[in-house]
Parts: C-alpha cells; sequence; structure tokens
C-alpha cells in the first residue's frame, strides 16, 4: 500500500517537475525572443606582430565609439567581435573568414593595414558581408571595389593616388631632388607608386628609393645610403612605430634634409613615442585624412578615456564605426526594420554624411572623399596646418 | 676625405656596430647550443625580457638608478628568468630530441611575448639613456655614444667569456660537457647542473644585449623574433657550439648586410644574409670554424 502511494506521489512529482520546467523553458524563450539579436560588428585589424599597436588603436577607437552610442542603435544592442590579422594576407584571410563564417557578423571594420585589406577582398565578396576600410590606403584596392565587382566593400578614407595627387605638388615646390623611404608592405610600396609618377612628370629626380621591413631595428645602413644619394628632401611613408626608430636615428646620423611624410610621423602617438626628445619629429610637413586639431574635443575626450595620444587609426576607427557603420545600421533598420547584411551594405551605398573628418559619400568605387589633411610638429605639439577637399582622380586601371 | 671614403668608413662602422649586435645575441645561443645541444628559439625573447626590464628600471621613481648600476640589475633581472625558465620546462626536455627542444622552446617564446603584450601594451617603449643621447664624430661620422659602448663591451665580453670557459673551473666543466656528456657525468660532473649554469649565462647575456641595445631602438613584445633566427644563422655560419666562430660570423653578416644595404638595397639586405647562410649549408655544412662540435 505504502509502496504504491509512494509511487503515485514520485510519479506526480516527476509529472509536476517536468511541467514546471517546460513552462520555465517557455517564459525563457520568450525572453531570449524579447531580446533582439545583437548586431555584430567585426574588427580585423594587426592585434599581434610587429604593428600590433595599430590593431590596439582600432579596437580603442571602436571601443569609445560603442561605449557613446551606449553599445546599443535603434533599440539593438550592438557587440563588438576581434579578429587578429597580424597584417599579414595569409592570417587577414583566416581572420575574415573566422568573422564572417564563425561569428557570423553584420558588417565588418578594418583591415587596419593594406596588405590585410587587399587580401580579405575576394573573401569579403565572396562571404557577402559588408566591410568598411577606414586607414588601409594601397590604390589597387579601388579598382575591385563597387563597380569594380566586389559591391561589399567601402572605403572612407581616401587612398594614396588621390593624396598623391594633392601633396606631390607641394613636394616638388620644395625639393628638386628626393629620396623616397617606406615600409616594405602594401601600403608603402602602393604609396611610393602612386607619387613616383607624378614626381616623374613634375621633373623631380628621385635619387633614392628603399623599403624597410616592420620592426627593423637598425637603419643606420639606409641611412648612410640616403647620405650618399644626398636628395633634397625626403618623402617618408611609415606609421608611428617604425618611422619613430627610423626619424631616431635619421637624427642621430644628423641627416638635415626636409623631411616629408605620408604616414602618421605627426600624431600624437609619435609625439608620445619619442617623447624624450621633442626635437625628433619637429619640422615633419604631413600630409593624411585625419590630424590631431580636427576634432579637439575628441582628440581629448580620447586622452581622458585611455590616458594615451590618439592617431590616425585610433581616430579613424571611433568616425568610421560612430558615424559611418552606426549610420549605416541605423538607416538600415528604418529602412528595412532589420539590420542584415545587405541592408546595411545598401545603406552604405546611400550615405551621405557630414563627419568631423569631412563629407563621407560613396562613389561608383564605393570609396569616399573625406578631407585632406597637411600637418606637421611645432614644438613638440603636433599642429594642423590645412583641411583640403579631396577629388577623384584619373587611374589607369579605372572602368570610369 | 673624400665623400665616398668617408661613405665607407660610415658603412664599415655601421657593420660593426650591426655585428655587435649580433654577436651579443649570438654568443648566448652559442653557449647553449654547445653544452646542450639546446636550439633555443626563445633567446630573442629573454632579449626582450633585457629591454623591458631596463625600461622598468629607468622608470622607478624616486630611485633614478645610473644606468651603469641598471645594466647589471637588467643582467641579474635576466639570469633569474632564464633560471625560472630551465627549471620549470628546459631540464625537462633537456634529454629528448631536437624537435622537443624546439616546439618547447618555441612555446616559451610565445607565452613570454604574450605576457609582455598583457603587461606593456603593444606600444614601442623608449630607453634612452646619457650615452644615447651623447653624440661623438670620429672620422667624420655621427654616432650615438651607446654604439662605441656596445662594440667595447662586446669585445670584453668575448674576451671575458674566453677567459671563463678556458681557465675557470665551472668554464673547464662546461666545454667538457660541450664535449662529452656521458663521460662527464662518469666522472662525477652534475651534467644538468651544468646545463642549468650555461642556460643561466646565455640568459643573462642576452639580457645584457637588452640593456646596451634597446637605448638606440624601442622595446617590444616582438623585438627579438628576427634577432633570434639571425643569430641562429650566425652561430651555423661559425660552426655549431664555437663562440668564436659564432662571433666572427655575426660580425661577419653585419659588415655584409650595411655594405649591402649601403651600396645596393636595404630592402634585400636578409635576402643576401639567409643567402650566404644557405650556400654554407651547401659548401660548408660544418660552418667556417667547425670542425667538431665542441667550445
Amino acid at each position: 500500500m505504502n509502496k504504491r502511494i509512494l509511487t503515485k506521489s514520485a510519479t506526480l512529482f516527476s509529472l509536476v517537475t517536468t511541467i514546471v520546467l517546460i513552462l520555465s523553458l517557455g517564459v525563457l524563450s520568450t525572453a531570449a525572443q524579447d531580446e533582439p539579436e545583437p548586431i555584430k560588428i567585426g574588427l580585423y585589424a594587426p592585434m599581434t606582430g610587429p604593428v600590433a599597436f595599430l590593431g590596439e588603436g582600432f579596437e580603442l577607437g571602436a571601443t569609445m565609439a560603442l561605449e557613446e552610442l551606449d553599445y546599443e542603435i535603434e533599440g539593438v544592442p550592438v557587440e563588438l567581435v576581434v579578429a587578429d590579422n597580424m597584417c599579414n594576407p595569409t592570417d587577414a584571410v583566416n581572420a575574415i573568414r573566422k568573422l564572417i563564417e564563425v561569428d557570423e557578423v553584420d558588417v565588418i571594420l578594418g583591415g587596419g593595414c593594406s596588405s590585410a585589406t587587399v587580401a580579405a577582398q575576394p573573401i569579403i565578396a565572396e562571404g557577402e558581408t559588408p566591410a568598411v576600410s577606414a586607414t588601409s590606403t594601397n590604390p589597387s584596392i579601388y579598382d575591385g571595389m563597387g563597380v569594380g565587382g566586389n559591391i561589399w566593400q567601402f572605403r572612407v578614407n581616401p587612398d594614396d593616388l588621390i593624396m598623391a595627387n594633392a601633396f606631390a605638388d607641394l613636394i616638388a615646390d620644395d625639393a628638386g631632388s628626393l629620396g623616397l623611404v617606406a615600409e616594405n608592405t602594401d601600403f608603402g610600396r602602393g604609396a611610393l607608386a602612386a607619387y613616383k609618377p607624378l614626381f616623374e612628370e613634375m621633373g623631380v629626380e628621385v635619387v633614392y628609393e628603399d623599403y624597410f621591413d616592420l620592426g627593423t631595428a637598425d637603419y643606420r645602413a639606409g641611412l648612410t645610403a640616403i647620405r650618399r644619394a644626398n636628395p633634397d628632401a625626403l618623402l617618408i611613408v611609415m606609421t608611428e612605430r617604425d618611422g619613430s626608430t627610423f626619424m631616431r636615428q635619421l637624427r642621430e646620423v644628423g641627416l638635415e634634409q626636409t623631411i616629408f611624410s605620408r604616414g602618421s610621423l605627426t600624431s600624437p602617438l609619435f609625439v608620445e613615442f619619442t617623447e624624450d626628445d621633442p626635437t625628433i619629429g619637429e619640422g615633419i610637413l604631413e600630409f593624411s585624412f585625419w590630424a590631431f586639431g580636427l576634432d579637439p574635443e575628441h582628440d581629448e575626450a580620447f586622452f581622458e578615456r585611455f590616458d594615451t595620444a590618439n592617431s590616425p587609426h585610433r581616430g579613424m576607427s571611433y568616425y568610421v564605426v560612430k558615424d559611418v557603420i552606426a549610420e549605416a545600421i541605423r538607416a538600415a533598420i528604418e529602412e528595412t526594420g532589420e539590420a542584415t547584411r545587405e541592408s546595411i551594405r545598401d545603406a552604405l551605398a546611400e550615405i551621405d554624411i557630414e563627419t568631423p573628418i569631412g563629407p563621407v559619400a560613396f562613389d561608383d568605387h564605393n570609396q569616399a572623399y573625406p578631407f585632406g589633411t597637411i600637418q606637421t610638429i611645432q614644438d613638440g605639439v603636433p599642429t594642423l596646418l590645412d583641411t583640403i577637399e579631396l577629388v577623384p582622380v584619373e587611374r589607369e586601371t579605372s572602368e570610369e | 676625405m673624400s665623400i665616398e671614403l668617408e661613405i665607407f668608413l660610415e658603412t664599415i662602422i655601421n657593420g660593426l656596430t650591426l655585428g655587435a649586435l649580433y654577436a651579443l645575441v649570438t654568443m648566448g645561443l652559442a653557449l647553449i647550443f654547445g653544452v646542450a645541444r639546446l636550439v633555443n628559439f626563445a633567446h630573442g625573447d629573454l632579449f626582450m625580457i633585457g629591454g623591458y626590464a631596463l625600461f622598468v628600471l629607468l622608470g622607478v621613481e624616486g630611485m633614478e638608478l645610473p644606468y651603469v648600476l641598471i645594466v647589471p640589475l637588467v643582467v641579474i633581472v635576466t639570469m633569474a628568468f632564464s633560471w625560472i625558465i630551465e627549471r620549470t620546462v628546459i631540464h625537462r626536455v633537456i634529454n629528448q630530441s631536437w624537435r622537443v627542444h624546439a616546439v618547447a622552446t618555441l612555446g616559451i617564446s610565445i607565452v613570454l611575448q604574450n605576457i609582455a603584450l598583457i603587461l606593456f601594451t603593444t606600444d614601442p617603449k623608449q630607453t634612452p639613456t646619457i650615452f644615447s643621447r651623447q653624440i661623438i664624430e670620429p672620422f667624420g661620422v655621427r654616432m650615438s655614444m651607446q654604439r662605441v659602448i656596445i662594440l667595447v663591451v662586446v669585445i670584453v665580453v668575448f674576451l671575458g667569456l674566453q677567459y671563463f670557459v678556458r681557465r675557470t673551473k665551472l668554464g673547464k666543466a662546461i666545454r667538457a660537457v660541450s664535449q662529452n656528456r656521458d663521460m662527464c657525468a662518469i666522472v662525477g660532473i652534475d651534467v644538468k647542473k651544468i646545463v642549468m649554469i650555461t642556460f643561466v649565462i646565455s640568459g643573462g647575456l642576452a639580457g645584457l644585449a637588452g640593456a646596451l641595445l634597446a637605448p638606440l631602438y624601442s622595446v617590444t613584445p616582438m623585438m627579438g623574433s628576427l634577432l633570434t633566427l639571425k643569430g641562429l644563422a650566425a652561430v651555423v655560419l661559425g660552426g655549431l657550439g664555437y663562440i668564436n666562430g659564432a662571433v666572427f660570423a655575426a660580425f661577419g653578416l653585419g659588415i655584409i648586410e650595411a655594405l649591402f644595404s649601403t651600396y645596393v638595397s636595404f630592402a634585400f639586405k636578409d635576402v643576401i644574409v639567409f643567402g650566404i647562410f644557405i650556400l654554407f649549408l651547401f659548401f660548408r655544412p660544418q660552418g667556417i670554424f667547425g670542425r667538431r662540435v665542441g667550445l
């Protein structure tokens, strides 16, 4: 008798437990349905390797933008997913595949350096995921974007062909002969390939040209070669880390040529890297698409937030996430009710906004034309000298 | 002096300072290979630890230690790190094959680089000293005093190491182990202890290199990677395990690299360095000085 009662009780208990469990799952599932799926912004950038500071900068900029957006756009939560491309083609392909296929991100920012962005193009097109470049300046990227075939890739920053057309005149006014020095990457090689024909047209003699591997410790032998060539001026294409070591040794050797830069040798981060000797970067004349002083409020806020100086990679990443990607997501949600890869891509193609870095609207090659900036370091302080309106340029391989 | 002669002289001085950099890294690599047959891929990371130790010690607020006092402290710090690495990893794998050595030291290298990445971020750290700021002009060639110090220290360390391994009891034991470990064990030499001491000395040399070279360059988590490869090339070129040969090869590589960079191309200098390395492997695999392995 007791056994039967116990059995019945056990059965009843099991039944009630099962019902409670089912109901709980139902409630949980309804709660999960109420919470919208987060929009994932994928960031691929060099997080390790010789230019890892660029990836770190990208992450800082994107993080600050998302913090200001309160990690939410139109009520939908937004999250950042980071993948390391090590600034090399092989790892860039792996990183972009991971973001598209494993993390299933909705939109991509990066790749932080041209070598990675160039390599990622076919994967981005194949994965049909919108991607926005904030700093990759290699001109060859332009040809493949938009009507070039890859409708998913957009570029906010101007490339080196656009910038060369604005900067080469200024250099030619000052120098009859030039030494060209660049980092041995798609960024460095792409930039010099854009400038050389223009200098040839302008009658500026290039008496020295060489490339330096990322992470080079000792540049002295190259600097001796420059001394031997004795150009009127140098055009340097490097970012802060390698550039600060190069400039330090250039001052040690005592080269007195005028220094032009198409990289980031006048950024606050460069000044931070050379703070032990503020004269290292003094007088460098640089052309870029971001400058300290373009948005003083943000410069100050950035330093307050991270206790480190701003830079082109940090700044551009911030504006591209906060103004461009967020705006596209907002427009996509307004237009279609949800932010899918396709609706974000369509919204990016239609974007036409004013931002602190200039106007952002994409041409049929998905290329934007924000401000060009001319800057220098005066008395140890990065100083914006001028902003220039950039315009489309003629391209040999363009379909236009 | 004609400008071409001045340039040539400057190139040779560049080559010597570059050679000194490679020599400092190479001596430690050659020493540990000679004794333990260990190809230490983490050697460059001990160099990196030396750089960061210098950065930390230079920045200690309120103390402002003089550089000449900081350098030995850096060496002690890297020797301590080397001891920990030896006790935790190396002594467990030292009797295994070279493949195990390679994987273990590569693993150590990755761990050390990532610890540095977490602690110091990826931003390059500057470690200027009064010597790196002081510019001198011997024979019309402008250079930092730090480079002269490096050259002098390399010569002193090289001679000191020669004296140590040839004249002291411990040095003789190290040489003996490098020549025949089994026989040493039979006659009562504690081989594992000798390997440990050699690893720690080797680490100290890497730390010394870091303390001397960081003021000229910048300190980053990856600063030792390429140096390890070039150091290994110099060890092989000099004759595996021969410190004299390794130092000779290091200076040779430095001068060839400087000549090629100045007169041909900086971008392709590593092609020449490793091209020479491959040619040697074809025609003289035992290296310049190598006949048999030993110190």
